[in-house]
């Protein structure tokens, strides 16, 4: 898991006690694209851990693209002016100039970018462009923990943010 | 696990879920089918009759969501097992699957843990369904 910031007990408070909520538009950009990306990640790493084989440097590069996908989509979030995103929601956000309070923004950069990071690194580190190797299976576990750890923490944020009872 | 020829059918509009989960159960034993719309999830459905559906509730990209895929689902086959994948902004849609009938609720992002525990309780009430059909 992304190591704890030293103030998360203290914004995790303030979400509390500020009320501080994320627009479900925004949510829904998260489960339609990071939450999305992160599942396929997870589903490919354990299908190869289950199968006992490394994973193919296809496959590795296919991990990337998804790494690529999510850390575009939280550039997206995070700075509607700079960047750009192909979905409707995503206009919708920008038209009606929805933002993110700061604690959240602290947060999502630190655990998603984080993780998100860390699973590059794994793979990345397999994946020189003068050598390419199949990423090794022992490498797999750590990948599947990272895939943890992001839903862990979209879960806490959830549970913090909206004020609805999980199912 | 004891070989069965049992089918899944799986519905995303995320390509790549619905081809890495069939991965996944057809190693398991499972025979596995996949669509990415539900209108031709529908149409899978009626030629093959699954007995385990996994739905994802938010299609975006599909003319029909996954809510009104498991009405269509359950209108051909009332005792389907459908599992449905949702959100936590999704739900009124949990509410309306859960009133369809739906066995199971798992939200994204996915981890093939969870998937596993609840795609194995619907197995096994399958297999029963099956040995009680069978008498």
């Amino acid at each position: 898991m992304a190591k704890s910031l030293p103030n998360e007990a203290e914004l995790y408070q303030k979400i509390k006690d500020e009320k501080i909520e994320i627009d479900s538009k925004i949510w829904a950009l998260f489960y339609e694209h990071i939450g999305n990306a992160v599942t396929v990640i997870n589903l490919i790493s354990t299908y190869f851990l289950q199968s006992n084989n490394p994973l193919p440097i296809k496959m590795a590069k296919k991990i990337l693209n998804y790494t690529r996908d999510i850390n575009h989509t939280l550039d997206c979030i995070l700075y509607p002016n700079e960047n750009y995103l192909e979905d409707d929601l995503f206009k919708q956000l920008r038209k009606e100039n929805v933002s993110l309070h700061p604690v959240i923004k602290e947060m999502l950069t630190h655990y998603v970018g984080n993780d998100v990071y860390g699973i590059n690194l794994i793979i990345g580190d397999s994946l020189d462009p003068a050598a390419p190797q199949d990423v090794p299976l022992e490498h797999l576990p750590r990948v599947i923990e990272k895939t943890r750890s992001l839903r862990q923490f979209l879960d806490r944020l959830r549970e913090a943010t909206l004020k609805i009872a999980a199912f | 696990m004891q070989k069965q020829s049992l089918k899944l059918l799986v519905i995303d509009d995320e390509e790549g879920i619905v081809e890495w989960v069939q991965k996944i159960y057809s190693r398991k034993g499972f025979k596995t089918f996949g669509a990415t719309d539900g209108v031709s999830a529908v149409d899978i459905f009626k030629k093959e009759r699954p007995e385990i559906t996994l739905i994802d509730i938010h299609m975006p990209y599909s003319a029909i969501d996954g809510v009104e895929t498991l009405e269509r689902i359950k209108q051909i086959e009332k005792n389907a097992l459908c599992i449905m994948v949702t959100r936590i902004t999704d739900r009124d849609k949990v509410e309306a699957s859960k009133r369809l009938g739906a066995l199971h609720y798992i939200t994204k992002p996915l981890e093939v843990e969870d998937l596993d525990r609840v795609v194995d309780e619907a197995k096994d009430l399958a297999l029963k369904a099956k040995s009680k059909s069978r008498k």
